[in-house]
């Protein structure tokens, strides 16, 4: 109605009601007033040293992007990056601002997962065995296939099991006493 | 069939002016020079207009207006016409008057407290609501009120309102742009942009109801 965006059939029917309900011509009134005393603000012009300064300034932007487009390729893609953010729709750049700490974190993780096959394998590598150190196992294995329960941490429980032999029949002996 | 005749001719303008923006668009990534003059002398007044409502400041305006030239001259070869020049210069204007009023509110956080009055040209003494007396009422009153009165109260009404509802009614009453023309500017859907120019009207109703007769 205000605006003239309504229909012929749909601005007649809004008349038709305002013509009979005082209440709703009223509050259309009012409205259209207030319309009409924003559309009144008057428009100050420009200073006449606007466009003098802008073309120092535009003089001044020139020289700094051709410095940035002469350097490194990171200078390059981050003068784009500002310049490009800077012309997204407003409330797309408050999304990116609180999304690029996420998006950060996110590539950092991605940056060290590689990192954890190589430090796990780092760890489970056994030391390069000498020839020493090979007699040694195979003594120490050896002894264990001949008596499994020689190995000192099986001397724990080898005494408890036969703790619990000798409460529950003391006549008895254990299969595992020589 | 005003209307219609109205409308007709704004379309017809509209059409006029989008192929003279594409022409210069396509000069400006050419490296033609004077293209992008044009395109100032185009903008200018209505950038600064669209941005003094919005800050409510000439100095600052003035400022701000010749940034949105610099950010769309380093940005326009890169310009891919997905929406018209119009809507993409006052998308960055508008972009461009939410980071002032960032930087404006972290310095006024700061400071605890506001950081500067409004500009000299919209600050009025404390008492003149009430030195206003409408003498008849055949007249409504604020068409007693000199251009710089005026301003000033209007101005004081659309600092009031939230930024979202400011941009839609000065969009609309004072840069006289279409509903399709605001969606694309602000980026939202067209039923946004009505409520939110009812609801911002509705606003002012209620703060410039002293300068209408009841």
């Amino acid at each position: 109605m205000i605006d003239g965006a309504l229909t012929e059939a749909a601005s007649w029917k809004v008349r038709m009601h305002l013509s009979t309900c005082e209440e709703c011509a009223d509050f259309a009134q009012s409205l259209e007033k207030t319309v009409s005393i924003v559309k009144s603000v008057s428009s100050p012009k420009l200073s006449d040293t606007f466009d003098a300064a802008l073309a120092v300034k535009l003089s001044e932007a020139s020289t700094k992007r051709n410095a940035a487009l002469g350097s490194s390729w990171i200078s390059k893609a981050l003068y784009s990056v500002q310049i490009k953010s800077s012309l997204r729709p407003a409330h797309s750049r408050s999304r990116m601002m609180i999304a690029t700490p996420f998006v950060a974190a996110a590539v950092v993780l991605l940056a060290l997962l590689p990192l954890h096959p190589v430090h796990n394998r780092a760890y489970n590598q056994a030391p390069p065995a000498s020839s020493f150190t090979k007699e040694c196992i195979a003594q120490h294995e050896s002894d264990i296939s001949e008596h499994p329960f020689g190995d000192p941490s099986a001397q724990a429980l080898m005494q408890s099991s036969n703790d619990e032999q000798s409460g529950a029949s003391d006549d008895q002996t254990s299969p595992f006493s020589n | 069939m005003t209307t219609s005749s109205e409308q007709i001719r704004r379309v017809g303008r509209i059409l006029w002016l989008s192929k003279n923006d594409a022409d210069l668009v396509t000069r400006c990534q050419t490296d033609d020079p004077t293209a992008f003059n044009e395109i100032v002398a185009r903008y200018k007044q209505k950038v600064f207009q669209y941005i003094l409502r919005m800050t409510g400041s000439m100095e600052e305006a003035e400022d701000l207006t010749q940034e949105v030239f610099i950010k769309t001259y380093l940005a326009i070869g890169s310009f891919k016409r997905e929406a018209s020049l119009t809507t993409w210069i006052y998308r960055i204007a508008g972009n461009i008057c939410i980071d002032a009023h960032r930087k404006r509110s972290r310095v006024e956080t700061a400071l605890g407290g506001p950081a500067f009055s409004l500009d000299e040209h919209f600050e009025q003494p404390q008492d003149h609501h009430q030195s206003i007396e409408p003498a008849d009422n055949s007249y409504e009153p604020y068409q007693l009120l000199s251009t710089q009165e005026l301003d000033s109260y209007i101005q004081d009404a659309l600092n009031k309102l939230p930024d979202r509802m400011r941009t839609v009614i000065i969009l609309h009453d004072i840069e006289g742009m279409a509903y399709d023309e605001i969606a694309s500017v602000i980026d939202c859907p067209l039923g946004t942009v009505k409520s939110r120019l009812f609801n911002a009207r509705l606003q002012l109703r209620s703060l410039l109801k002293n300068y209408m007769t009841p």
